[in-house]
């Protein structure tokens, strides 16, 4: 147990440091200067800023989960894999789940759930993200993110998406689907107000334009996201083959060193915080 | 218990040894280097010999043609001024060229965004961490950044941190910024262009203040002379907090040339690749302005 708790402990120090604060760099540069940026320097902003809200989170969620386990705690995993659900319901079964099983006990299954009739249970979703929206601040934006989550999830419960399993190809038209979602949602949790969100969704549809590339930072996104990509895909869709490679000894302490290296030579060490220190 | 504080040594041990070799391979590579910001880097650190040396940030970097400077006063110029960089960078690497040979001018292009604004000064110290360990001085500053630095620095690839993609690069031809010169072509088109504002332009980092202090200390004591320009901008940034350092520049006896409101420059797209650098034609008049009003 105290050997898993260290290797949580140093999976979520990588996706700290090394991603979601190099990726925090470039979503600020661009948050702070929408005016002045082009439709394609917005789209990375938002695609990277669902990427560092990912990596930020469930990097601070590792580390604290790693450390129970240090001590002997046992707590349950707050993330597993988002990024590769097919539709809102299963997303919300993969994010933050400690927030989600309590929402849906305490507030979902408190109104009444599924118990009295369609309809209801359509309001009943809705108003479950409207809490949740609330319960991340005091501002409209994060009322409106959880708002859109709601509304979505009782659009795909009207048509039954949420129930089905895909396969293939239109798997991987809903993952992609989905995750294009979530980072609209996004813009709105990191803008400052309603109508900042709605200009820079405004001018990411609207216009392209060369994208700001720094090619330092891009290196380091790269090479970190090639890493996460890689291990999530594999223990998502090739778990059997991923637990068979990480079997092996020297593989695995090969990951764990390369992986405390690529933090010293590649992680931010400034004095930033974790996004959610604030809620 | 036992076996598990018996693997964490064994890893601290694995770790420690290639955090060694992998910093040694880089420092290699980083001494090899034959373009681009790593041979920029490994010549501040090991062979430039300026009499003027020029400070700042990218503007530094882009606003001083050195072959000007040199053809009207026969004097050998550099620029070590580094894209997004200021007081916090600059301060350890004048001390570290100075210590090593004795400039006769030192220009300093102040950029307040860099220079003044209260941020996080760790992000100024990539190309300042491969100095540790080569000069006293510059060691002391490093700590009065961080505290604690001194120790993630005690890793060999920390020092690299951040730095290696310009590493590999700088390992195959490419650019080289000839005496830290990094010129910039074509005009720019005011219409892509929007005001911005910085909060953090509204508070002063004391720490940066102290630097520009210590800065000027070192200067007088060692007989250089100093002198702070605030280049020209497209729109002139005359709001920005300037006169706590002027004051301070004032008080040391250096001078402050502000170009910020120079009719020759302001709105004139063809001097400008972008509203805050010149280009090659801006840098050279602008040059000239400079050797004219410094009489050197």
């Amino acid at each position: 147990m105290a050997v898993e708790g260290m290797r949580m402990v140093l999976w979520g120090l990588f996706l700290k440091v090394v991603l979601a604060d190099r990726l925090g760099l470039y979503v600020d540069s661009i948050y702070s200067g929408v005016s002045t940026h082009s439709g394609n320097s917005l789209k990375l902003g938002a695609v990277f800023y669902t990427l560092q809200i990912y990596c930020d989170f469930a990097g601070y969620s590792y580390i604290a989960v790693g450390c129970a386990r240090l001590l002997g705690i046992k707590l349950i995993t707050n993330f597993r894999r988002p990024y590769l659900a097919w539709n809102l319901n299963e997303f919300w079964k993969r994010w933050n789940i400690s927030l989600t099983k309590w929402l849906t006990s305490n507030i979902y299954i408190s109104l009444g759930g599924n118990r009295k009739g369609k309809v209801r249970s359509y309001i009943n979703v809705v108003a479950t993200f409207l809490v949740s929206g609330i319960w991340h601040g005091a501002n409209l934006t994060f009322i409106f993110w959880g708002l859109l989550h709601g509304i979505v999830m009782a659009i795909e419960k009207f048509f039954g998406i949420n129930k089905k399993e895909f396969r293939g190809l239109s798997r991987v038209f809903f993952t992609i689907l989905t995750f294009g979602i979530v980072t609209v949602a996004w813009i709105y949790f990191r803008a400052p107000s309603i109508s900042f969100a709605n200009m820079y969704i405004a001018k990411m549809i609207s216009t392209g334009g060369y994208p700001y590339i720094d090619t330092n930072t891009f290196f380091h996104i790269g090479a970190g996201l090639s890493i996460v990509i890689t291990i999530e895909v594999m223990m998502e869709y090739y778990r059997s083959t991923f637990t068979r490679i990480f079997g092996c000894r020297p593989i695995r302490w090969g990951g764990y060193v390369m992986m405390t290296l690529l933090i010293i030579l590649m992680g931010v060490f400034d004095s930033s915080q974790f996004i959610y220190i604030q809620f | 218990m036992k076996r598990f504080i018996t693997l964490c040594f064994i890893f601290i041990v694995l770790s420690l040894a290639c955090d060694y070799i992998v910093g040694k391979a880089i420092s290699a590579m980083a001494d090899k280097a034959i373009s681009g910001q790593a041979l920029k880097n490994r010549e501040i650190a090991n062979s430039i010999t300026p009499d003027i040396l020029i400070l700042g940030s990218s503007r530094s970097t882009h606003h001083y043609v050195p072959s000007v400077i040199e053809d009207s006063t026969g004097l050998k110029v550099y620029i070590s001024g580094q894209d997004g960089n200021g007081i916090v960078m600059m301060w350890p690497q004048m001390r570290y060229i100075a210590d090593r040979h004795h400039p006769q001018l030192i220009i300093y292009d102040v950029t307040p965004v860099f220079d003044i604004a209260d941020d996080d000064n760790h992000k100024y110290l990539r190309y300042v961490r491969p100095l540790w360990g080569k000069n006293i001085a510059v060691d002391s500053i490093i700590r009065q950044i961080d505290n604690i630095e001194p120790l993630k620095l005690l890793s060999y690839s920390y020092r690299y941190n951040g730095s290696l993609p310009s590493i590999i690069k700088g390992t195959r031809p490419g650019e080289i910024y000839k005496k830290g010169f990094s010129p910039l072509y074509g005009e720019f088109k005011s219409g892509n262009d929007a005001n911005t504002s910085n909060s953090n332009l509204q508070r002063v980092n004391d720490l940066k203040l102290r630097f520009f202090n210590d800065m000027m200390n070192y200067a007088k004591t060692r007989g250089i002379r100093m002198v702070f320009i605030y280049s020209p901008t497209y729109r002139p940034a005359t709001d920005e907090p300037l006169t706590e350092l002027q004051s301070l520049i004032a008080e040391h006896g250096f001078e402050f040339y502000d170009y910020r409101s120079d009719s020759l420059f302001v709105g004139n797209e063809t001097l400008f690749k972008d509203p805050d650098h010149l280009n090659i034609d801006g840098a050279e008049l602008f040059t000239k302005q400079i050797i004219q009003h410094l009489r050197i």
